[in-house]
């Protein structure tokens, strides 16, 4: 891969997305960085995951004309094969992407200026503006992992009078943190496990960090309002003990929001499309009738719910 | 919300005229008894003035059709003798089109032969002589292959009637006849004293002409006198003393309207249905009901249900629905070969509701706007259509009752833009504002003034920008079948620069045009000619004033031309400047050999010009040659004149056109092959070319100038979860309403459905685009794999 070589500073950005309603208040849009700290074993982007390109391989739009495997100096393609890809000889060097004239290989990351984030989220002006505090969602992967990008970009979206929110797993530095604080209309909160060990085991590292950081913002002057988010993963923590204690911190934090995320099973596509495997093939969004009652659970504490995210 | 009883056994019952696969769905046959009537006063009539024979057909036909009130009807009356019978009016249908639905086996049997006598007597006298015999061989050439670059020459001469129904629901037609009465007893002094030159002509004309429309007032309320007839027959018989009641009810209805002034909601809703029937269907057969269904009845609701609650609003809700089943049963008749294309409902009945009051711009919406969204809830049906016309300023439960409507996936009432509208009708038609602030949708979704200039001819015609390209690239040629049928605009591969590529794209255009509007203006006067309207002219103020029949007497014109499939040739004039012109990647001579091959053989070149920019992405380089393409076709348009002397607009509609073009259109350079459906919605992006998203597609739809087009359609699909729920619906709300500030003249939203996420994973090539999301997750449809899929469609079944 070729890394940018210039001053300015520049993010890598998977994808930026236009009509979002799941995330935060109005009409958004999101920009998802490339880049986590943490390797949750359910995780719904794992082309994010990276702060590299990544090459997608997409089975059924292939045509099967094979230049990709002529173009490939480092004999990666594996002609034939619903992998297609041998990762572990693939340079990045993204010629078999350009050479596909089907998009059956797409690669994931463009390092774009704030710039041009900012140009492509100002387009939908009117519709941040004819919603109730519509504006951006800055997601991933994780956009703390690039601090001074995200920073960067949360400082000009809010000079040029968009209403800014984050959607982030806490675990960054606190300064990065509340750096991207001071221009924050929002931040949706992720709290994935209330056990150490358990949050290790799902996420690769501990939770302490992401509490401290959380106690800590909560107690800053002036701080954006916080939304908690928990990833309901089938059997990880969307159990009854884990919902409580969740809920009890929170409300000790004098948090009022929490969304409930049901588990789905969509992301098997783009492990597949990676070459990875994914543990949770096969599991399935939890009952309604569990999700209800963890909702009424959370709401006995004075919480106001979603199941789903879109408020 | 449960339907009533009675409607839920209507709705079994009624017979809609849809179509399904090859047949309709549920038996239909065509019927004789309107042909032989007109053709027996016909042939008794020879000499005689036209609107004189006119208006004594139709009275022979009113006064010997047999009639039937069905177990559950409240409103009675139809155009035929059965509710199984399709409409036709033999003599200014072409022949051919008659021939292929008796081969169809859609007539009677043991009528054949009769059907064979009545066609061989209109051979020489009905409008498809008229027209062979007024226009030139090369016209008649051009106009006749249908669905090659324009179809100017209906099959079945169906025209606009759009008539002042307020004028009979206020005075009866007892009192239009008094008029017409006054009007005789002048003419008569008026020929006594005439000393002879123009005047006498004229004067008997207009004596001619209001004979015919007293003839056609006195027949249509003989035919209502019938119906109270047989229900006061029928109510003798009947035991059960709830339906006996019922039918003394409608005796005592009928025998008052539409004769005399409407007293309640139910004799002003029959009233308007006898008067409908008889000008709309029978006389001639017309599509587009243009009226504002929430005004036209208000007094008589505002009376009966909110003032003196005399009318329960259950009752009246049930009249309406009832009232909408009876608009779904009417029908045209199409042969086979065209009904494979065409699914669903064809009589294309159209009714706007909300907007504003013409007098003073105040907002118009009432109990009624939201009574029809509950009709159209209870009775889920597509048919008749429904536009809502939205203004910043409309009542917001009406507004929110549509897109509640909207949300749950029927896709109608489909949303107007009222300021889109009312520019358009002052701006290039010269309406006033009063005028313009009247209107209701005319044919499908364009609008035209209730008030004053009512239409009766049709003026509308269709012209395709993509085959006009198409003869652009091959110099007048038409590829697929190698004759010459354009002009030559010189050989695209001297085309030195895209500018003038596009010059010789405009000379094709300009020529199509005038070809159109020429041979469009000579049929409508071979229709005034022929089919005179005397009961239309009754129900038309301005007749009334003239004396004359409707047919000859000033209109002001209106005219449209949809332009289907013009998002196609923006794109491929936008892969042309890009690939060709700008990048030089390809030469011409390449794109012409890659469209003649339909791109078989050039599979990678085609994959670029796919990949080139689109239409649709906000993408400011794609979308000024769309801007130019639409202003270049609004300019040529504004140098043709219709019938009335005005120029006709653009119109952004596609219906099935779509369908219907895709064997005439060849290959194009925007990647389509020949066979490949045609855009399917007026401004909105090809599908799967829109590859932003869909806030990125309604920004480019917004740069086109919508107050230049006659009206533009902009489809939408959505995801029901991104809408469900109190926080979904304001959300949907505030996006609605922004994208209407942002100028967009007409929208609709096809809601995801289960059904068409399955079609998504049998045609994953058709949805390239359609993108499932849920909190913080984005995928596109057709990339996850089957079981996956499987588990959204079962999800979306389980979300609505």
């Amino acid at each position: 891969m070729v890394l940018y070589m210039s001053d300015e500073l520049r993010g890598l950005i998977a994808n930026i997305q236009d009509y979002a309603v799941h995330d935060g208040y109005g009409l958004r849009s999101l920009v998802f960085f490339k880049g986590c700290p943490l390797k949750c074993d359910w995780c719904q982007n794992p082309e994010t995951w990276s702060l590299d390109f990544d090459v997608m391989y997409h089975e059924k739009l292939c045509v099967g004309c094979g230049r990709c495997a002529e173009i490939c100096d480092a004999g990666a393609i594996i002609p034939d094969s619903d992998k297609r890809i041998d990762r572990s000889k693939c340079n990045n060097c993204m010629k078999c992407v350009e050479t596909c004239s089907t998009n059956a290989l797409s690669r994931v990351g463009n390092w774009m200026t704030v710039e041009q984030v900012l140009r492509v989220v100002m387009q939908y002006k009117p519709f941040y503006d004819g919603s109730d505090r519509g504006g951006v969602t800055l997601s991933g992967g994780e956009a703390l992992y690039q601090p001074k990008f995200a920073v960067s970009l949360l400082k000009h979206c809010k000079e040029a009078g968009l209403h800014t929110a984050l959607e982030t797993c806490g675990y960054a530095s606190y300064e990065t943190l509340k750096a991207a604080a001071e221009h924050l209309d929002l931040v949706l909160y992720d709290l994935k496990h209330m056990d150490e060990l358990a949050h290790k085991r799902g996420t690769g590292v501990s939770n302490k960090l992401i509490r401290e950081n959380l106690e800590r913002l909560c107690q800053e002057e002036g701080t954006p309002e916080i939304v908690i988010r928990i990833p309901l993963i089938p059997g990880y923590n969307d159990d009854e003990k884990n919902i409580r204690e969740t809920v009890k911190y929170i409300h000790s934090l004098k948090i009022k929001k929490l969304d409930l995320l049901p588990f789905n099973e969509l992301p098997v596509a783009k492990y597949k499309a990676l070459g990875m495997p994914w543990k949770y093939i096969g599991k399935k969004r939890q009952a309604d009738e569990h999700l209800d009652s963890l909702k009424d659970l959370a709401q006995a504490y004075g919480l106001e719910v979603t199941i789903g995210g879109l408020w | 919300m449960a339907l009533s009883e009675r409607i839920a056994r209507y709705k079994e019952e009624h017979v809609p005229k849809h179509f399904w696969k090859e047949g309709y769905v549920k038996p239909v046959y065509l019927s004789i008894l309107r042909s032989r009537a007109y053709t027996k006063v016909w042939k008794e009539t020879e000499g005689e003035p036209t609107s004189i024979r006119r208006a004594k057909a139709l009275a022979e036909y009113l006064d010997t059709m047999p009639i039937f009130i069905r177990p559950h009807e409240l409103l009675v009356g139809f155009y035929a003798e059965d509710p199984h019978a399709l409409p036709v009016c033999i003599e200014s249908t072409e022949p051919d089109f008659i021939k292929k639905i008796i081969a169809d086996g859609n007539v009677k049997q043991e009528e054949v032969g009769e059907w064979n006598e009545l066609l061989a007597y209109w051979a020489d006298k009905g409008l498809n002589k008229l027209l062979l015999s007024r226009l030139t061989e090369k016209e008649l050439k051009l106009a006749k292959a249908d669905h090659t670059f324009m179809e100017v020459l209906p099959t079945q001469y169906t025209t606009r009637s759009q008539a002042e129904y307020d004028l009979v629901l206020e005075n009866g037609l007892n009192g239009i006849k008094k008029i017409l009465q006054e009007k005789v007893e002048k003419l008569d002094e008026a020929r006594e004293n005439c000393v002879g030159g123009r005047e006498a002509v004229e004067i008997n004309n207009k004596q001619n002409d209001v004979k015919a429309m007293i003839i056609a007032v006195e027949a249509v309320i003989r035919w209502a006198n019938r119906y109270s007839e047989l229900a006061r027959r029928m109510a003798k018989e009947e035991k059960d003393p709830a339906r006996k009641k019922e039918l003394e009810q409608i005796a005592r209805i009928c025998a008052n309207v539409p004769a005399n002034p409407a007293n309640s909601f139910w004799e002003a809703v029959q009233s308007h249905w006898l008067t409908f029937l008889a000008c709309h269907v029978i006389e001639q057969l017309s599509h587009g009901t243009s009226l504002r269904l929430d005004q036209i009845f208000w007094k008589w609701y505002e009376k009966d249900v909110i003032l003196d609650k005399t009318l329960p609003r259950e009752k009246a809700l049930e009249l309406m629905e009832e009232f909408l089943l009876k608009i779904d049963e009417l029908g045209r008749p199409l042969p086979l070969v065209w009904r494979k294309s065409l699914q669903g409902n064809n009589y294309l009945a159209t009714y706007t509701i909300g907007g504003t009051k013409p007098e003073d711009g105040s907002d118009a919406c009432n109990d009624m706007t939201i009574l029809i969204c509950d009709a159209l809830d209870e009775l889920w049906i597509n048919h008749p259509d429904f536009k809502f016309r939205w203004h910043p300023k409309v009542n917001p439960r009406a507004y929110e009752r549509v897109l509640e409507l909207q949300r749950k996936g029927l896709g109608q009432p489909s949303i107007k833009n009222e300021d889109i509208a009312i520019a358009t009708l002052i701006d290039h038609y010269g309406f006033t504002l009063e005028e313009a602030r009247s209107w209701a949708v005319v044919g499908c979704i364009s609008p035209a003034p209730t008030i004053n200039w009512g239409r009766c001819r049709r003026d509308a015609w269709t012209v395709y920008p993509a085959k006009i390209l198409e003869l652009t690239f091959f110099n007048g040629v038409n590829p697929t079948t190698g004759e010459e049928i354009g002009i030559k605009t010189g050989d695209a591969r001297d085309h030195k620069t895209f500018e003038e590529f596009f010059e010789a794209y405009r000379k094709q255009f300009a020529w199509v045009m005038r070809t159109s509007a020429r041979i469009k203006t000579i049929a409508e006067e071979c229709n005034n000619q022929l089919c005179k309207r005397p009961f239309l002219s009754a129900l038309f103020r301005r007749s009334l004033e003239s004396c004359r029949d409707i047919m000859d007497t000033p209109e002001k014109g209106m005219p449209w031309v949809n332009v289907p499939g013009i998002v196609d040739a923006c794109d491929s004039l936008i892969s042309l400047k890009k690939l060709v012109f700008d990048d030089k990647k390809y030469t011409m001579s390449e794109v012409l050999e890659a469209l003649k091959s339909n791109w078989e053989g050039y599979e990678e070149m085609r994959q670029d010009f796919i990949n080139a920019p689109k239409f649709g992405n906000n993408d400011d380089y794609a979308d000024e040659v769309a801007k130019k393409t639409y202003a270049m076709i609004a300019e040529e348009m504004s140098k043709v004149k219709d019938i009335n002397n005005a120029s006709p607009m653009p119109s952004g509609l596609i219906i099935t056109w779509m369908f219907s073009t895709a064997d005439k259109v060849g290959a194009l350079p925007n990647g389509r092959k020949l066979g490949d459906w045609l855009t399917d919605g007026g401004i909105s992006p090809h599908a799967g070319y829109d590859r932003k998203g869909p806030m990125a597609a309604i920004l480019s739809a917004a740069k086109i100038d919508h107050r230049k087009q006659k009206a533009n359609i902009f489809n939408q699909k959505l995801s029901p979860s991104c809408i469900e729920g109190e926080a979904g619906f304001k959300k949907f709300k505030d996006y609605v309403t922004t994208i209407l500030n942002l100028g967009l003249d007409m929208i609709q939203f096809n809601v995801v459905d289960a059904k068409t996420l399955r079609d998504a994973q049998q045609h994953p090539e058709k949805y390239p685009n359609l993108v499932v999301r849920v909190s913080g997750y984005n995928a596109k449809f057709v990339e996850m794999d089957k079981f996956v899929q499987d588990a959204i469609i079962e999800r979306t079944q389980h979300v609505i």
